[in-house]
């Protein structure tokens, strides 16, 4: 092909494409009007890019949405087991070494202060491999991480990780602001009549969304954000008794075994 | 403390993000919901493009079933890179990225099945001639794109089967605009040869 030639067939590529100037439009519109096979070449061109742009019809109707969903869940259950089953072997290596180390530095002796220790393991394996992650949504805006500050219209998306050996199976997420009010996130909480449950989580379970962006009257000043992991469900008021008898900055969970996540923020206007 | 408490504490979604609300939402804004936990919204995302993704696929491989497994791992790839997604507004490019890759791979590992498949007679009794017309243009389209260089077949397809512009075939390649309109240039002059030859 003369590079003329090839000049000229791209010329009409480009037409067919819509992609010229008003000037080489007029030009390719003469050489069309002049030259049968100019108009044999663009008539072809069409042709073959109709048919590349043909819908695969019965392709297209399929539900990719679910099937997508379907592989997230399937690697998704079959990704905890695996990493818990490397995280036991290194945790089992790591307390090894450390148990040596002890051993031969300190003495045999030490432990029984090595083993009290260790009974603190339930709460500090809870706060490895549980907690809630938070972000804000602005109005009319995307989610961006929860930084050092919200709005008061802003609402909030929560998701939940429940790894590790012993994962928990309810979950309660509540804020106190500067009024010393609770605000209740998860469960919802409709009328002082009420007195609604912690919500069920599924262990083994990492970013695990809560589908609601949820809206809350807060007032301006500090807010602090609680997650509460425990393996029974506590009721709303349960809970709303606690925090008034230990106060609005709370640092450990209402119940044994429990896991309790403080996450702070302050809403400006 | 009970008795202060405000009756207006219902978790509420946005109005606007109920199922039509979020058809309306960009494709970076819905990334960014997904991220935050919004089911709906990565589905409303696929909903969107599906259907071109389907198209370039099975333009790409030849082979529904293949297709379909490769858009849906495409988009199970998106969603894992959920939280370092970067919302720049561009996630056709991104989206494309990941779908060209993923063709490649699934094209170079498949390579002996589809030798078989270009070559098969297909079964023909009781099919009306236009049907059967339009099987054999395809089945040359088919050849034909398996001919083309990885280049010019992901250009080709990127613009009539996806229907980006050229702006975005040239974000999506990371190639200039130029090079775009040669290689778009030089796929059809080849796809119509051997069209025409077939």
């Amino acid at each position: 092909m003369s590079s003329r030639s090839r000049s000229q067939k791209m010329m009409l590529a480009a037409h067919l494409e819509g992609e010229v100037t008003l000037s080489e439009r007029a030009a390719i519109e003469g050489e069309l009007r002049d030259s049968a096979n100019a108009r044999r070449t663009l008539e072809q061109l069409r042709k073959l890019s109709e048919l590349l742009a043909a819908p695969a019809t019965d392709l297209e109707n399929i539900d990719l949405a679910s099937r997508v969903r379907a592989k997230v869940r399937q690697a998704s259950n079959e990704q905890p087991q695996r990493s818990r089953r490397v995280a036991a072997l290194f945790l089992g290596g790591l307390a090894a070494c450390i148990g040596c180390a002890l051993f031969f530095v300190r003495g045999p002796q030490e432990i029984s202060e090595f083993r009290a220790k260790g009974n603190e393991a339930p709460a500090l394996e809870g706060r490895r491999w549980a907690g809630i992650q938070v972000q804000r949504v602005a109005k009319n805006g995307g989610p961006l991480p929860l930084g050092a500050t919200i709005t008061r219209d802003d609402g909030l998306l929560f998701s939940y990780t429940n790894l590790g050996p012993h994962p928990f199976d309810y979950l309660m997420i509540f804020a106190t602001d500067a009024s010393g009010e609770v605000r209740w996130y998860y469960p919802a909480y409709e009328s002082a009549a009420d007195n609604p449950q912690s919500i069920a989580i599924t262990p083994g379970g990492a970013n695990v969304p809560l589908g609601e962006i949820v809206h809350q009257d807060t007032v301006d000043g500090p807010l602090s954000l609680y997650a509460l992991f425990t393996a029974r469900p506590l009721s709303v008021k349960e809970v709303e008794a606690w925090v008034i008898k230990h106060g609005p900055v709370v640092g450990e969970a209402p119940v044994a075994g429990g896991l309790l996540q403080r996450i702070e923020t302050r809403v400006v206007r | 403390m009970e008795n202060s408490r405000p009756f207006s504490l219902v978790p509420k979604p946005l109005a606007t993000d109920g199922p039509a609300g979020l058809e309306c939402r960009t494709d970076d804004e819905l990334m960014l919901l997904a991220r935050g936990g919004l089911d709906a919204a990565f589905a409303t995302l696929i909903r969107r493009h599906q259907a071109r993704t389907l198209r370039m696929a099975v333009r790409y491989l030849g082979r529904d079933a293949l297709a379909a497994d490769v858009a849906q791992d495409t988009f199970v790839e998106i969603f894992r890179a959920l939280p370092s997604y970067r919302a720049h507004g561009k996630f056709s490019s991104y989206l494309y990225r990941v779908l060209l890759n993923r063709c490649h791979m699934s094209w170079r590992s498949s390579r002996a099945e589809r030798r078989a498949l270009e070559y098969a007679s297909e079964e023909t009794t009781d099919i009306p001639e236009v049907e059967l017309l339009l099987r054999e243009r395809r089945r040359d389209l088919r050849v034909a794109l398996g001919e083309l260089s990885e280049k010019l077949r992901s250009v080709v397809l990127l613009r009539y089967s996806a229907g980006l512009s050229y702006d975005e075939i040239a974000e999506t390649l990371e190639i200039p605009i130029g090079t775009v309109k040669r290689r778009l240039f030089d796929a059809m002059t080849k796809l119509r040869e051997s069209l025409e030859g077939a």
